[in-house]
């Protein structure tokens, strides 16, 4: 049997329940943007997140455990919390960390290990999702940020295009504090185009999962799970290609019994924070180059440390 | 283009997304596609994106921060094109509902492997260790498991793929069910390994823990005297004795069938 078999019939319905699940979370996450666009005060963010651009990437990366998202509905809400002044690495280090480090992904990941060291499985996947998400932080505080984001979500671009309105010909004067329908108004106008804007790429994502879940042949891994190194890279390609959500993806990896824990681990980090339907939603923010590198990145990373990790006897 | 019909298209967007969304649960085929838990989301998104759709025809914004309609002009923020952006949110989506099967095909189940043991069940090691099972208690001691079990009208066990996994495993809730008659509701898949005879099939149900992508299929072994098979993924309603035998060092459940019919896709076709 071939490792590739494409069905349509099979492509539609996988398609259709990866959009039924994950839509609600995107239009959640754009719902919020949209609020967060007009009630959030601008120096809001300045005042509870530490001036130190390293201590507020480490406070980032537990915000998800108070302000717990899915990587669904995360792009659309950092896009706004950047241009209402957070700093893109403490951004990134929230968008990565948040799907990983929050209770809901803790309580699933404990349960769904039961009988299978679910306190250390928990402990290393919070864990170790927060380092590298603090990790990757710590790096991308040395990039510029026209090298990481979009041009059109530059936080400079869109204070030139506010600037730029009062330059206009036929200007006219701007309500400087607007009622509250007016601003209910604009934050559905901020929700729609942010939402059109990431389900574009959702949907694009959603295709390619779809054509890997049902076209490639899963047990084709299954002999590779006798070498560590190689299970764990494995794994982390299936999370990949399943994309699954966070709060379940736990229930999946232990039934996985013939491959190593550090494994599981590898592919309870990896997919979180990437796979190739996020790497399509992470495309309506940043730019292609540092997706690709994001992802290369990631792979590599938390490949090689979950490897290192197997000395552990979980 | 202008600023109404830009406006248009993204209205008939949200629209064609709230209709799909509000559809597939109104008329319950999400049933199909997505674990209970995650089915009133589809509904209220549904919902709040047909009131988008409305608003935004309805309500033009005057002023945004997005780069829409502002001061009477637009600024061109969208990535793609906007007709390709409008096609691909629209008719993807349309021709995969229309497609759709509303089933997995044969396929599937062998790209992803047949699960006959509960450690490929997931959940199954939380499940295991707490709630106690039905055939015993915290101290372990047995107790009277009958009433646990649902019963067709004429008093056979309807089991589960899932029932039969676990009891496989535990030898007190192995005997609710072993030397018993059963029925069981499933889809037919030849049995390509586990099958010494050669008269045996697996009868299939999906299991899932989020949506349809992750389903994984759940198989029991079917003993059948029958030499004719159905097609592939066919729905059949099984009725026989439940036997445990010991193959590959344990347990493995097997029904010896007794009745063989085609039967109706159950109204969730998942198990959970």
């Amino acid at each position: 049997m071939s490792w590739f078999q494409f069905s349509f019939p099979d492509f539609c319905y996988a398609f259709i329940s990866i959009l039924l699940e994950g839509v609600p979370f995107v239009l959640l996450g754009t719902l919020l943007s949209g609020l967060i666009d007009q009630f959030l005060p601008a120096k809001f963010l300045y005042r509870i997140l530490p001036k130190n651009r390293g201590a507020s990437i480490l406070v980032s990366g537990l915000v998800g455990l108070v302000l717990p998202m899915c990587e669904c509905g995360i792009v659309p809400v950092i896009r706004r919390l950047i241009r209402k002044g957070l700093s893109i690495p403490s951004a990134v280090t929230y968008m990565l960390s948040a799907p990983i480090v929050n209770p809901i992904v803790a309580v699933s990941t404990f349960m769904a290990f039961k009988g299978q060291s679910a306190l250390e499985m928990t402990s290393l996947r919070l864990g170790l999702g927060y380092l590298i998400a603090v990790g990757v932080g710590f790096v991308v505080l040395r990039l510029k940020p026209e090298t990481i984001l979009r041009e059109s979500a530059l936080p400079d671009a869109e204070e030139t295009d506010r600037h730029s309105h009062h330059e206009h010909e036929h200007e006219h004067e701007h309500e400087h504090a607007p009622g509250l329908a007016t601003r209910l108004r604009l934050a559905l106008a901020a929700a729609v185009t942010d939402f059109l804007d990431v389900i574009v790429f959702f949907v694009l994502g959603a295709m390619i999962a779809a054509t890997f879940n049902t076209a490639v042949d899963q047990t084709v891994i299954l002999p590779l799970a006798l070498d560590t190194t190689l299970a764990t890279f494995a794994l982390m390609g299936l999370a990949g290609i399943l994309t699954l959500c966070s709060t379940s993806d736990a229930f999946v990896a232990a039934t996985l019994t013939a491959f190593p824990p550090v494994a599981k681990l590898a592919f309870l980090v990896f997919g979180p924070m990437m796979d190739v339907k996020l790497a399509f939603i992470y495309s309506a923010l940043f730019r292609k180059r540092f997706v690709i590198g994001l992802a290369v990145a990631l792979f590599l990373v938390i490949g090689v440390v979950c490897v290192r990790l197997s000395f552990l006897r979980l | 283009m202008t600023a109404i019909v830009r406006r248009g298209m993204s209205a008939v967007s949200l629209a064609t997304w709230g209709a799909i969304l509000t559809y597939f649960y109104v008329t319950r085929r999400v049933n199909d596609y997505l674990h209970p838990t995650f089915q009133i989301y589809v509904f209220l998104a549904g919902l709040v994106l047909l009131a988008m759709a409305a608003g935004t025809l309805l309500f033009p914004a005057e002023h945004t921060h997005e780069g829409e309609e502002c001061c009477g002009h637009e600024h061109d923020r969208i990535r793609f094109s906007h007709w390709v952006a409008f096609f691909v949110l629209t008719v993807p989506v349309v021709v995969a509902t229309i497609v759709s099967p509303s089933q997995f095909s044969a396929t599937i189940v062998e790209n992803r492997g047949i699960v006959s043991t509960l450690d490929g069940l997931p959940g199954a090691q939380a499940r295991y260790a707490e709630p106690p099972l039905p055939g015993s208690t915290d101290s372990g001691e047995p107790v009277n498991t009958g009433d646990y079990l649902s019963r067709s009208a004429d008093g056979v066990i309807q089991a589960e793929a899932v029932d039969l996994l676990y009891a496989a495993e535990d030898a007190d809730l192995r005997k609710d069910f072993d030397g018993k008659e059963v029925e069981m509701v499933g889809q037919y898949m030849p049995a390509k390994a586990n099958n010494p005879t050669g008269n045996r099939f697996n009868l299939i149900r999906m299991f899932v823990v989020c949506c349809a992508a992750d389903a994984r299929p759940l198989g029991i072994a079917v003993e059948s005297t029958k030499s004719e098979r159905p097609a592939e993924m066919s729905w059949l309603r099984i009725r026989g004795k439940a036997t445990f035998p010991v193959e590959g060092g344990r347990p493995t459940p097997v029904i010896e069938a007794q009745s063989i019919e085609p039967a109706e896709p159950p109204e969730e076709s998942f198990i959970y």
